[in-house]
């Protein structure tokens, strides 16, 4: 075992807490810093996204109403000739 | 209607997808949406628990992707995680308006958001599917101090300090928690997708 190995499960934890998006944000600078170079975590990143997606799909059922895919996508009619109008500037 | 028009185009995938936003295809968005759009709001409605702040968080993230495509990048995951993470930011930047008092309710739903009980009954019918199982099962045999932990972190948004000071734990058992519990997970998705060493 060399003298990297424990700084790695230090890296790899930040990796799993940058994912959840929960760490301090200096330390979210110190992992983003060092997972810019290290491939390791950035694949330890992109495998505990997967999870977070799990998490999500873990959330009890619950439907959005009609009116938000009209809100997103613009009146139904007007799909074909008229891009998505976003409502983003309301008061 | 949608689903024809993405039939019609041999179901492009959501790289794909994201690439038709940058020439400001409709049908790209509402694909996406259509795909994508009832696991965005499911997310939003247990972070915020109300549905008017959930649907206005959905509405931002797809704008927002609409608005600015190029913000997507292929490399940092796919369209799917970006989206969802796009809702989850939004829902928590409206959470965290809300006073100290709805806080502290807030934060006691969002611990018991991974908890058993919660898969059984309703819930469980529309969380289909071999992975979702595997996620479940793996999320029932944790340790309820990790899957709290997990729980507060990503349904509550709440940094890992902040969780030390709910929980009344030292942020370094917060870490180790939370760490242990996500690679119990993960290792169980490998495990599905026969990518882990037997």
């Amino acid at each position: 075992v060399t003298g990297q190995a424990p700084d790695h499960v230090f890296f790899e934890e930040l990796a799993a807490g940058y994912a959840l998006d929960m760490l301090e944000p200096a330390e979210e600078q110190r992992f983003v810093h060092h997972a810019d170079q290290c491939p390791r975590c950035k694949q330890a990143v992109t495998d505990y996204q997967q999870v977070t997606e799990a998490l999500a799909d873990a959330a009890p059922a619950a439907e959005p109403s009609a009116q938000l895919a009209h809100r997103i996508l613009g009146p139904p009619d007007d799909h074909e000739t008229s891009p998505a109008r976003p409502d983003l500037h309301r008061p | 209607m949608i689903d024809s028009a993405a039939r019609g185009r041999h179901e492009p995938d959501d790289a794909a997808l994201a690439g038709l936003l940058a020439k400001a295809d409709p049908d790209a968005l509402a694909v996406l949406y259509q795909r994508h759009g009832a696991a965005c709001y499911r997310l939003a409605r247990q972070v915020t628990a109300n549905s008017a702040l959930a649907e206005e968080a959905v509405q931002e993230a797809f704008t927002g992707l609409w608005l600015n495509p190029a913000a997507y990048h292929p490399g940092r995951g796919s369209v799917r995680s970006w989206l969802l993470g796009l809702t989850r930011h939004k829902a928590i930047d409206f959470v965290r308006l809300e006073t100290a008092q709805q806080r502290r309710q807030h934060a006691q739903a969002a611990q018991r958001a991974l908890d058993p009980p919660a898969f059984r009954g309703p819930y469980a019918a529309a969380w289909a599917g071999i992975r979702a199982q595997k996620v479940r099962e793996a999320l029932a045999e944790l340790p309820a101090p990790q899957r709290q932990a997990l729980a507060l972190a990503y349904f509550g948004g709440y940094t890992q300090r902040e969780i030390a000071d709910l929980t009344g734990v030292p942020v370094g058992t917060v870490k180790s928690r939370v760490f242990t519990a996500m690679r119990q997970l993960q290792l169980r998705l490998a495990e599905l997708d026969g990518e882990a060493p037997s």
